[in-house]
């Protein structure tokens, strides 16, 4: 029909001119021509609204997590340099102890985004004689929550 | 290319003048709390294009989860999908959900191993599909024909727009007047908006 059809190489190229029109249509236009043909406008924003509000408060979750998990593990790598030097043994005598990956100790104690497997949390809590569930607390693997916030406590340390 | 990062006259770092236009995370909160409700129904309009364009079901691409993931994306304010505040939100989303549909279309391209150690020629014989010899230009039409029926002098005018004519020269190529061409951009809208939602709401 017109060389223009020919000239738009793919689909891709006309899907991709029909958002740029969509974009660039002035607000007003928008609204009246979905009310026009009976789409209800009201209700497509108002799911866009809540998916992009939910993707907010989504986010925000996702970085007080993080940002507590890390906390965590600050107390974790901190308690257990202490423990260490109360006992007297270096990240290889521990590692022996323990019977853990020496370089994982070290990660423990440096990297405070890493997160240390159930086994050794157990490992190490038996090296230390401290009671059942500390160091696994303060890993971030077993998640309490007060009565107040639901009352649940899970642990995922197997 | 990564930014550049100089070193201010105290020996801080100074922040380049390309690192200023990415919004931080606060400025894409309040760009996102700011958009309008026809930038809502445009971003669910963009997003179910998307899963047509795409070919995807439903259940594999909600047009909403789309959204929520190119929103999560952007508020991540992570390297290559840092929202650059000389385009617009709306444009950057768009973008965005390119991206993030084009990846679930080449996740589910992935092929599966084979379970029972069949060699992939064999494979490749017994069960690779026909040669599409539908060329490009074919489909082209085709998918102009579903938007604009029969209305070819929008289908012309819609056409030459997505090649880059200017309004002027679209008016004097087809030979319209301005009012010819604003009513057939209405047209256009109006076709396009309901080939995209068809079936969605």
């Amino acid at each position: 029909m017109t060389n223009g059809r020919t000239q738009l190489k793919d689909t891709d190229a006309v899907f991709r001119a029909m958002r740029e029109m969509l974009i660039e249509a002035p607000a007003a236009e928008v609204d009246a021509l979905a009310r026009e043909q009976g789409l209800d406008t009201r209700k497509l924003s108002e799911i866009g609204r809540s998916t992009v509000q939910s993707a907010i408060a989504q986010h925000k979750q996702n970085v007080a997590k993080h940002g507590s998990l890390t906390l965590l593990h600050k107390g974790l790598s901190s308690l257990l340099i202490m423990l260490r030097r109360r006992d007297n043994v270096d990240e290889t005598e521990l590692a022996l102890k323990a019977n853990v990956d020496e370089a994982e100790i070290r990660r423990i104690e440096f990297d405070s985004s890493y997160l240390p497997s159930p086994r050794t949390i157990y490992n190490l809590e038996k090296a230390f004689s401290l009671p059942p569930g500390v160091l696994a607390k303060l890993s971030g693997a077993i998640v309490h929550h007060s009565p107040r916030n639901g009352g649940t406590r899970h642990g995922v340390c197997g | 290319m990564k930014p550049e990062h100089k070193l201010g006259e105290a020996g801080t770092p100074a922040v380049t003048l390309s690192e200023l236009q990415y919004a931080t995370r606060t400025e894409v909160e309040t760009a996102l709390n700011s958009l309008s409700d026809a930038d809502y129904s445009k971003l669910m309009m963009i997003a179910a294009s998307y899963r047509r364009q795409r070919r995807l079901t439903f259940s594999a691409c909600e047009p909403k989860e789309l959204l929520n993931q190119a929103v999560l994306k952007t508020l991540e304010c992570e390297e290559g999908k840092r929202w650059n505040k000389r385009i617009s939100m709306v444009r950057h989303l768009d973008r965005a959900m390119e991206n993030i549909s084009g990846h679930l279309v080449r996740e589910r391209m992935k092929i599966v191993a084979f379970p029972d150690g069949l060699r992939p020629e064999n494979y490749e014989l017994q069960a690779s599909p026909p040669p599409d010899e539908e060329s490009d230009a074919e489909k082209v039409s085709a998918l102009l024909e579903a938007i604009f029926a029969k209305d070819d002098l929008a289908s012309e005018v819609f056409v030459m727009r997505a090649e880059g004519f200017c309004p002027e020269d679209v008016q004097k190529r087809l030979a319209i007047t301005p009012q010819e061409y604003e009513t057939t951009n209405r047209r256009i809208l109006r076709k396009i908006s309901r080939f995209i939602t068809k079936n969605e709401t």
